[in-house]
């Protein structure tokens, strides 16, 4: 019973997750330009490496969260997006710090008033503590596994 | 295998699991293992995607020889004078 939940956890949780990654990637590779103007307003990153992080950030998004969901290598893709996420929230402490007032870029371009960068920090923390059980949950280490 | 041929000349029985295997495409953090190909396959394709899509991009983007120059020199497409 209790294995079984866990495996619908475990499904909900990895179609919600890649689920937010692909619709997140979607924008940025129509538009990759838009996506380079957001990632060198956060002020950290010269513009020719801010334009290499626009063309392959969306993709790893697009793929991981492919991964997640239609393969068995859960912990790979959940590595990979909670490496994205770490960077995701530093980039958006330090911009939240300096008082930058940016579009956070994260879905693309908003339309209208974007949100307070707070806000784009918790919604990261709320998706990274998931991500930190899918990839280091339980049953997954070697001792686990006799 | 050194280990396992001490235990088996202490007498002792090896027992093997396909999952206690690791795979050599396999890296071990304390325990915690991953396929590391995986990984560096997803950003290797990530970044030729990239590449393909600045192409696309760049293809999409670019303004027909034409077009400038027709702007340029004055002439409207009604054919009357500026």
């Amino acid at each position: 019973m209790k294995q079984k939940l866990v495996l619908v956890v475990e499904g909900v949780l990895r179609i919600g997750i890649a689920a937010i990654f692909v619709y997140a990637s979607w924008d940025k590779i129509q538009d990759p330009a838009l996506f380079a103007d957001a990632v060198q307003s956060y002020r950290i990153l010269p513009p020719f490496v801010a334009g290499i992080v626009a063309l392959v950030l969306p993709f790893v998004e697009l793929l991981a969260g492919l991964v997640l969901v239609f393969t068995k290598w859960t912990r790979e893709a959940a590595l990979l997006i909670l490496g994205m996420l770490g960077i995701f929230l530093v980039g958006l402490t330090q911009a939240w710090l300096r008082g930058l007032e940016i579009d956070c870029g994260c879905f693309g371009a908003s339309d209208g008033t974007p949100p307070p960068l707070w806000v784009d920090i918790l919604r990261d923390l709320a998706i990274l503590c998931p991500t930190i059980w899918l990839a280091f949950r339980p049953g997954r280490w070697i001792w686990a596994r006799t | 295998m050194q280990e396992t041929r001490n235990v088996l000349a202490r007498g002792g029985e090896v027992k093997s699991s396909r999952n206690m295997r690791m795979s050599r495409l396999e890296i071990s953090f304390w325990g915690w293992r991953f396929n590391w190909i995986v990984v560096v396959a997803i950003i290797v394709l990530a970044m030729l995607l990239g590449i393909a899509n600045n192409l696309r991009v760049y293809e999409e983007q670019r303004i027909p020889w034409t077009g400038p120059e027709t702007h340029q020199s004055g002439e409207s497409e009604t054919g009357d004078e500026p």
